[in-house]
């Protein structure tokens, strides 16, 4: 029985959680009305864009991609490719993030808030 | 017990974290709680063998959060 | 638009992917060895690495080696990203409560006497920590970003805690900007410089530091420390010049 359902996570499971996760910030980013929050989701759905690429290089038995001397053949290893890609979006990651806030506070200046529907003026209809 | 599990509970967390994130209120316990989500997200990658990902995730987590509360300060705590 | 139409859009998209996934199978398995990410060319990064590059880490090795042309423009992407912070807030701000520079807190303490001075004995600490990071970054794990976002935690906490006269000192946004790009320049000028011995943009075997070691090897070495100090600088740079910029509009009125 468990080995039925680690198969399945490994085959299906696994990405539709990190799917879940991914709609579930591009939902946040439409929905919320508060810029702040809008920020927060993006980085939700960067999180789970980055988790999505490192599950590819995974592999059964494999350590870390640091060499060790008694270990050469590559399926001893996780895939380091992924990782170098990744490490550099995190990093981009935090750059957009101080970008957005520099705008949030210039929206703040000039309209005194930051709500989506007092700047538009518009609301939802009921 | 095997790492696929445990990835599927770590996963199932930052869901739960991030239903409290878009449905929360107060500002600045939703960054606390995006702190949160960042080290649990630090865990999974460590998990998924990233180790140096996970370092990143460690430090950026720290210094975005920092960025978040310097910025509440500025602008309104509460949201509709 | 009705938000209720906008939710259902959201559902019916979810629910099309979830059952893509079940439906079909074009994803590997997670935990496959011959699966297609794993195979072609990450297999001669593992198994070159230490023979092409020196390094034993080998995410170092495809970051700063194998693709550190990537690396470069990731690198001015996060100058950029400074730069245009620094643009969008240079206006003169709209309501002026107390001068510049006026709102570090002085004789306001942070978290209380104890919390203070034990943030103060980690500075060091941290700073230490970050060199190791960074010159240990192409043996074991770490590299230039995490060093250079260790260096600027060490100079938030001495920002953010009220300082006393042998502080680490006030950046200005426009000097930490200056500073990003004094890392670019690093990065770029590793680049160029094989160049005036033969070879290409960023190949390391052709660095003229060929005095130094016995083997050609070992210049890849010195080029990755290079290019690994270049990002440490601009990446500090640029959390600094951001954390700069976001601390001067804030009001610490209470």
């Amino acid at each position: 029985m468990i080995d039925v359902f680690e198969i399945f996570l490994a085959e299906k499971g696994i990405y539709m959680l990190t799917f879940i996760l991914m709609g579930l910030g591009i939902f946040g980013m439409i929905v919320c009305g508060n810029y702040m929050k809008k920020i927060i989701c993006m980085n939700i759905m960067q999180v789970a864009i980055i988790f999505f690429f490192l599950t590819l290089g995974q592999k059964d038995g494999g350590t870390l991609p640091v060499l060790v001397h008694n270990l050469t053949s590559a399926e001893e290893y996780i895939n380091p490719l992924p990782h170098a890609l990744m490490l550099t979006a995190i990093v981009v990651s935090l750059g957009t993030t101080g970008v957005a806030l520099a705008l949030l506070m210039k929206i703040k200046e000039i309209y005194g808030t930051i709500e989506e529907e007092e700047i538009t003026g518009k609301r939802w209809k009921k | 017990m095997p790492v696929i599990l445990l990835e599927a509970y770590f996963l199932l967390i930052l869901i739960a974290i991030a239903i409290v994130v878009i449905f929360h209120k107060d500002l600045l316990a939703v960054t606390v709680i995006y702190c949160a989500f960042s080290f649990v997200a630090m865990v999974l990658y460590i998990l998924v063998g990233a180790a140096d990902v996970a370092f990143t995730e460690a430090v950026i987590g720290v210094i975005s959060t920092v960025y978040f509360i310097i910025a509440i300060k500025s602008i309104s705590r509460r949201c509709k | 638009m009705d938000k209720v139409k906008v939710i259902g859009v959201i559902v019916i998209i979810a629910g099309v992917i979830t059952a893509g996934f079940v439906m079909g199978d074009f994803l590997p398995a997670i935990g496959d060895i011959n699966s297609a990410p794993n195979g072609y060319l990450s297999v001669y990064y593992i198994t070159n690495a230490l023979h092409d590059t020196e390094a034993p880490n080998m995410v170092t090795a495809v970051l700063a080696d194998y693709r550190g042309f990537d690396t470069l423009f990731e690198t001015c992407v996060m100058f950029l990203a400074g730069v245009t912070t620094l643009m969008v807030l240079s206006s003169k701000r709209k309501v002026v409560k107390g001068k510049r520079n006026e709102h570090d807190l002085n004789g306001v303490s942070f978290g209380g006497t104890v919390l203070d001075t034990g943030f103060r004995i980690i500075i060091p600490v941290i700073v230490i920590y970050a060199f190791y990071v960074l010159s240990h970054g192409e043996i074991s794990l770490g590299g230039g970003f995490q060093a250079g976002a260790l260096l600027a935690i060490a100079y938030m906490i001495d920002r953010l805690i009220p300082s006393f006269q042998n502080s680490l000192g006030n950046f200005t946004e426009e000097a930490a900007a200056i500073i990003a790009g004094l890392g670019v320049f690093i990065y770029a000028f590793t680049g160029v410089l094989p160049m005036f011995n033969g070879g290409y943009f960023l190949e390391y075997d052709h660095l003229p530091f060929a005095f130094m070691t016995e083997e050609i090897v070992m210049l890849h070495s010195v080029g990755i420390f290079m290019i690994e100090a270049g990002v440490t600088v601009c990446v500090m740079g640029t959390i600094i010049n951001i954390l700069e910029v976001v601390l001067e509009r804030t009001e610490f009125d209470d």
